[in-house]
Order: C-alpha cells, then structure tokens, then sequence
C-alpha cells in the first residue's frame, strides 16, 4: 500500500510541475521517499542485526543505487516450502521492492517441482525462472554440466558491477557444499538445515522410564549411539510403555508412501549413517553414500560387481533397518505418509524419538504447544547427532545437511540474472540475515550464530544453536559430486525402495535392481555429458573381488552389535 | 424360477459378449496407435465432436506426433475418469497434467507439453486492489474451482478462497462482487472473459507457474516415451513450440496477451 500512495503523490507532484521544472522534483522525491523507506525498514524490520545501524544503512543505499538501472524489471523466483522462504517471498521481496524498485515474484512450491522447474528450463531453454533457490545436492550436475553459471567467475565479471561489496563470502557456513571439484563456486547459500535426531528429553529423563529400560536392556536410556540402541528405544516405548497420560505413544516415526519424498529419506539418511560408503568429508570417497564409486572425478559404477555399494551388505541392512522398523515401531499411518504428512507427526506429542529430523522444523517445533513446550517456551524435546549404523566408521560423514541455494542458468538474460543476483544478495545480506535467522532458524552466517542474539534465544531453540557453533556443522553435508545428475537419478530411490516397504520386492532385490538401474543411468549420462568428470563404467567382475579389498562395498560384519547410550551432554561432544 | 432367470443371465450374457466385441474391435482398430486421453479444458483443449477449433495443447500434440511419426487418437472424458482410464489401460496417455508427486508414479511423463502460469484477476472497472506479492491477496476473497490445484494451493497457506464448481463461475462472481480476485490460470482466464464478454484487468501478479505433462500407462514402450520426450526438446530448443504458441495467442486473442 505505501508503494500505492507514493506512486499517487509522486504523480501529482510531476502534474504539479510539468510546466516549470518538467517534473525534476520526481527524483529529488523518489529518493527521499526511498530514503525514508530504508529507515523504517531498517527500525521495524531489520533488527537485530549483527551490523550496525549505519552499516545496515549503507548496505541498503547501495542496494538502491544498484537497482537504478533494473526499474521495469520484474524478477521470477523459486523455492521450496518452508518459513524461510515464506518470510522471504512475503516480508523481504516487497522490501526489496521498496528499497530498489524491482519487483519480485518469488514462488514457493514443493522441493520436488523446484527441481523440476530447474531441469524444465534446461530442457526447454525457454528463460522459466531468473533464479532458483535450490539444494546443493545438485552440485555433482551443476559442475558438470554447461548449463549452471559460475558464481565466481559471474562476480569478477558480468556481474562485478551488481555485487555488493560488503557480501562476505567467507562469512558462508556452507559454502564449501557449493563449491564444485574445479574449485568454482556454483551457489549462494540461502538457508542451510541438518538432518539430526529428535527426542522427547522430558520422557528420557523420568526415573521410572530409566529403571524400566536398565532393567529391560541392562544400560542406561538416553541419547543412542547406534542402531541397536536405537531400535531399543523404539520398542521400549512403543512396546513395553504404550501409552503416556492415556495417550498412546510411539518408539519410531518415520513415512512409506512411495513418493518422491522417499527417496530423500533413504539416500540423505539411511544409507550414509548406515555406513554404506567410505570415509571422507564432505563425502566417501572413493564410495559415496549413494553406493557410487568414482575414479578421480568420473564415477563408475553402483553395483557391487562395478566396485559400487548400492546392493553391498551395508545397504541392505540399512534400507532392511528402515522397513523392519517402520513396520515394527511407528503408528500404522506412516507407511502410507510421505515427508510432508509425517512432519505434522511430532507436534501432536506421542512420538518419543525420530532417528531422522530436519532442523528445518525447529520454527514449526517452537510454536506455542503445550504438547512439546514448557510454560516458559522452553522445548521439551533435545535434538542430538543420529546414532550410527553398524557399518559406519569414524572418519564418515555424521549426518545430512542441505543448504537451499541460489542457482543461476546460464539461459537467464543477462539483465533478469543481475536483477535476481542482486535480490538473491539482498536476502542473505548481513543487514537481513540474522532476523532471517531468527524467523526461520536456517543460520548461513558465522556472524549470525556466533551473535549475543543467539545466544539468548539458545535454551528456546532444543540444540540448534549449539550445533551451529560446534565442528558438527562441517561433518553433516549434502550430497556429494559422486552424483553425477541428481535430478535423474534419484528418482530410483523411492521407486525401488517403496516396492521394498510394500513387499512387493525383498530388500536385497530391490536394492539389486535399484544397483542395476542406477549403473545404465550412469552409462546414457556418460554418453551425454562427455567431460574428463562424467561416468564411464567400470567392467564387471565377481561382486566378492571388490568386497574383499579394503573400504567399500564392505563385507557383511555383525549387525546388531551392543546398544549403547550417552547423556545429552556427552552426545553433544560427538559433533566435536 | 429357472424360466424367468435363463432369459435374464442370457440377456446379461449376452451384452457382457458384446461389449467384449466392441471393445476387441476397438483395440484391433487402434492397433499401432497411441490413443491420448484428454478432457475439455479451453482454450487448451476443445471438444472435436462439439468444434472444429483446435486447441493450443491440441496444436503441440499434433506437431509433435507427425514430427516422430506415431500415428495417434483423441478420446474425451472428464479429468478425473480420464486419469483413472489411462492408469488402467495400456497404450493410451493423458495431457495435459500436472506431474505432481502423486502421480509421479502411476504414469510414463513427457513433460512439459505447455508451460502456464496462474494470476490474479480483477474487474476492468472496480477499483483496482493492489498486488504487489501473493501476500497481499491476504485479505481478499479468491476465487477458484473445485479440482483446481490452484485453490488447493492457495488454501493450503490460508488464503480465504471460495471454491466455484466450474472455473466459468467465477467470472460472474467477480463481477457480482462475490470474489474479490479471480486466481486462474491466465489463457484460461481471458479466454472465459472473451466468451462471456466481461471485461477484466490484467493479472496483477503471475504468482505460479505449473508444468503440464503427457502422463502415459507405464507399459507404454519406453523407446516411444523416450522419442517423444527428444522431439519435444528440439521443438523447443529450436523455438517451434514458442511460434505455435504466439500464432495462437496472435489468431485467438488482442495483441496485448503477453
């Protein structure tokens, strides 16, 4: 509305004066008007902030003077859906809009249609969004493909002039996701959240529930290590404890549906900390998470017989743990929900410990609910490093982590990529980023987790804060440039492993069929990308020659070790 | 008892046989083609046995067959039936459909075979409420239509939207002032208000933008998905989807539909 009536009185302004100074005042109002703008922005909007207020000041007038010349521009975005996002697209694009005035439609749709917005505009390359804030899973492609701008090669050149030079690369918590193997950087990271363990610390710390489970499992409840202890838990309550207040409760919760949602659940999740792939950070190497072996850069193969682990042991115990325990230890509903369907789950107070949570929800977690917050808005739930799998070894990565970035296609107009480059910088500016922060707890900046304002908010936020500030932040990462094109071949995931949960296959099929599939993907998007990166298929020979060499594919060891568990505050120390 | 139930088992026989007959006779006549499922949806889609008037899906789907060479047909249905026919029927597909997460899995895509976007529209001659992101729509009432994912979307982030049973609807609720904005999609949109001779503004805000596919019954040759997935690529890589689509703006609507 306060765009509307500027517009009015700057129109009568120019009527009034078009026959003395041919509307020279309209400048002169545009940018008091602007001005006035920035600082209410800057008072009722932008605090706190980890700069100060002239500092904030500053980097708004660069902004405005930056977009002078991208008036009549109206900038197309997409993102996935969650509070990040919404405050961006409702609260920061009409900001931006005031400040610079380029307007901004910024779409918020599921992750899944981002995806296949982004490969849309590549198959058709028709100009269908100037940017999209996409997860650096994706980087594997981006490097690989001709499609995917540099961002640092686009700063030092055509877009230096649109750059702000108070941006701070350095300042990224995740920028090493969207680094490529070549050293060029492919994203800008927008909002970053891991893929952690959540539990009920309320439940965990009654003495009665700790004397029943020591009696039961002979070692004390608390955070689990690994899987044993884990599925000990699960059945714990939900077999031995049923129900708390009158209400029943659950061990486990996670979701079946076969849909593409699935598919995120078993790659970023259970496969990685089931230990499928080798050691390495970011990611496994020569072996990935994704089972998938490379040979420098140029992967060569999935299946075991091509020195790959998809269908190796340590796989099949992990997607065999996933759908022993869905079937065992979740409410029934959840093997019909998919990601978005089973989130809602935790609010309602009956799940006493998710192996897998995205920090993602902590906003929608800190809500007002009786169920999960004590009177004073402290949680009564802890999140924590997920336990481990029986094939996973020091040296591995310790979890998932995604960090929703800035994507830029190079079949963008140049002027539309420097207008949205210039909105992509507004929404993670240091001016911006800590209330963003603090709206959607999805940190990017050092500077906002190390802030005193996170500091306070600490004891509300179940643990966020602490992992932000601890080594774990660099041991959880996405998925790795193994994955030569995400887009194409994580479709197999929920396609084989949904056959899996319904039973229509046994998981060592389906994981062998799966193996299969992902190798012939592998050898078309060889024959496709043909770059000194792209796959090229290692022969196959008797599976038992790779799984007796060193590493993965590793050969099957015991499954169900001892349970073991810590208390918070010594699992807290994991992530150091 | 058995004299009054023969002749009706035989009746029942009888039809079941026939039935079967035609159905024979159909696949046998179909044999080699590819039959495409659609429903009536204009300016996207017209009914052939009701206009000669192609619409613009129409147009694509007839470039893109006669430049890979497969010889098709077109069936009507309503939306809902035609999407549980070709999940039960091999060799027939559905367009245009939006290939969501749900149905990710039930078809064989080739996509996208039109890409639309979704605005918000307003009386010409109210006064004109101001958008400038999808949030100020907040406090209006939208309009939509039952079945629309548009609604669903905008309902799912708690807009106040008022469902219509048929999109039709909503151009006379506008203009009786029972909706405030028209969410529709765009063609849609100033294709309904041109029939219906009601002026409306511009969309103020092209918020979403939906991808629609060709969903075909997964035993459909993968060879033949992959051919017209390729072909579909080059009409678009070398701008002949882009000239059918301006041609048809240009001969079916005012030069200022974008």
């Amino acid at each position: 509305m306060r765009s509307f009536i500027c517009y009015t009185q700057l129109a009568s302004l120019c009527i009034g004066s078009v026959f003395t100074s041919t509307c020279l005042s309209q400048h002169t109002y545009q940018y008091e008007y602007k001005q006035k703008t920035i600082d209410t922005l800057l008072l009722n909007e932008f605090q706190p902030s980890t700069l100060t207020l002239e500092q904030q000041r500053q980097e708004l007038q660069w902004f405005r003077e930056a977009g002078k010349t991208f008036q009549d521009v109206t900038v197309r975005v997409v993102s996935e859906r969650i509070d990040t996002h919404h405050y961006e697209s409702n609260v920061l694009a009409k900001a931006f809009y005031e400040i610079t005035g380029i307007h901004v439609v910024h779409e918020i749709t599921g992750e899944d249609d981002v995806i296949k917005k982004l490969q849309a505009q590549i198959f058709t390359g028709e100009n269908l969004y100037d940017a999209y804030i996409n997860d650096s899973d994706l980087i594997g492609y981006h490097f690989r493909s001709s499609e995917t701008v540099r961002l640092d090669e686009f700063i030092n050149n055509g877009g230096k002039d649109v750059t702000l030079p108070t941006l701070d690369l350095n300042d990224f918590i995740g920028l090493d996701f969207t680094t490529g193997p070549d050293g060029h950087l492919y994203q800008l990271p927008d909002q970053q959240f891991a893929n952690l363990y959540w539990y009920r610390a309320d439940w965990f710390a009654r003495e009665d529930f700790k004397q029943r489970f020591l009696e039961i499992y002979g070692y004390p409840l608390g955070v689990p290590q690994n899987w044993s202890a884990y599925e000990d838990i699960a059945e714990f309550f939900s077999v031995h404890i049923k129900q708390i207040d009158g209400q029943q409760v659950w061990g486990h919760m996670d979701y079946g549906k076969r849909d593409p949602s699935l598919g995120w659940r078993i790659s970023d999740a259970w496969l990685s900390l089931g230990g499928t792939g080798d050691k390495g950070l970011p990611n496994g190497l020569p072996v990935d998470e994704w089972g998938i072996r490379v040979e420098g850069c140029r992967p060569v193969g999935a299946s075991v017989a091509r020195g790959g682990a998809l269908d190796s042991p340590a796989a099949i115990y992990s997607v065999s743990k996933y759908v022993e325990w869905l079937h065992k230890y979740a409410p029934p509903e959840a093997k019909t929900l998919n990601f978005t369907e089973a989130g809602k789950w935790l609010s309602k107070g009956n799940i006493a410990q998710q192996i897998w949570w995205y920090s993602a929800f902590t906003a929608e977690l800190t809500k007002e609910n009786p169920a999960l917050l004590y009177p004073d808005g402290r949680p009564k739930w802890r999140m924590a490093p997920s336990p481990k799998g029986a094939y996973w070894e020091p040296g591995m990565k310790l979890g998932y982590q995604d960090a929703g970035s800035w994507t830029f296609l190079k079949s963008t107009p140049m002027n539309q990529m420097k207008a949205a480059w210039l909105y992509a910088q507004f929404v993670t500016s240091k001016t911006v980023s800590l209330k963003k922060t603090l709206v959607g707890l999805t940190p990017i900046r050092h500077s906002d987790i190390n802030s005193e304002e996170m500091t306070k908010r600490a004891p509300y936020l179940g643990g966020l804060v602490e992992f932000y500030r601890s080594e774990g932040k660099y041991h959880w990462t996405p998925t790795g440039t193994n994955v030569p094109d995400y887009t194409r071949l994580s479709h197999h995931w929920w396609k084989y492993t949904g056959l899996a949960v319904t039973g229509e296959l046994s998981v060592q099929q389906a994981m062998s069929n799966m193996a299969e599939a992902f190798d012939q993907d592998l050898l078309l998007i060889g024959k496709q990308q043909r770059n000194s990166c792209s796959p090229k298929l290692n022969p196959k020979i008797d599976p038992l020659i790779w799984l007796n060499k060193a590493g993965a594919p590793k050969t099957k060891i015991d499954e169900k070790p001892k349970g073991k568990t810590l208390f918070y505050k010594d699992a807290m120390n994991v992530w150091n | 008892m058995f004299g009054i139930k023969l002749p009706l088992v035989s009746i029942i026989l009888i039809g079941i046989l026939s039935l079967s007959c035609d159905l024979f006779a159909a696949e046998k006549l179909d044999e080699g083609t590819i039959k495409f499922v659609t429903f009536y949806d204009p300016p996207y889609i017209f009914d052939p046995s009701e206009s000669k008037k192609q619409g613009l899906v129409q147009i694509i789907l007839k470039s893109l067959m006669d430049n890979i060479g497969i010889k098709y047909s077109i069936m009507m249905m309503p939306p809902k039936r035609a999407e549980l026919f070709v999940q039960a029927t091999p060799n027939t597909c559905i367009l245009p459909i939006e290939k969501s997460q749900e149905r990710e899995v039930l078809f064989s895509w080739v996509s996208p075979i039109i890409v639309t976007k979704h605005g918000l529209f307003q009386m010409e001659k109210h006064t004109p409420i101001l958008i400038e992101a999808l949030d100020d729509a907040r406090p209006y009432r939208l309009g939509s239509y039952l079945g629309s994912g548009i609604g669903d979307y905008l309902k799912s982030f708690g807009y106040l939207v008022d469902f219509a049973t048929q999109n039709e609807a909503n151009i006379h609720k506008l203009a009786a002032d029972r909706i405030d904005l028209w969410a529709s999609e765009i063609l849609t949109a100033i294709y309904i208000a041109k029939a219906k001779n009601i002026e409306i503004s511009d969309s103020r805000l092209d918020f979403f933008t939906t991808l629609k596919a060709i969903g075909c019954h997964p035993s459909l040759d993968q060879d033949i998905i992959y051919k017209m997935n390729q072909e579909l690529q080059w009409m678009y890589q070398t701008g002949q989807i882009y000239n059918i689509v301006q041609k048809f703006k240009a001969d079916n609507f005012s030069s200022k539909v974008k």
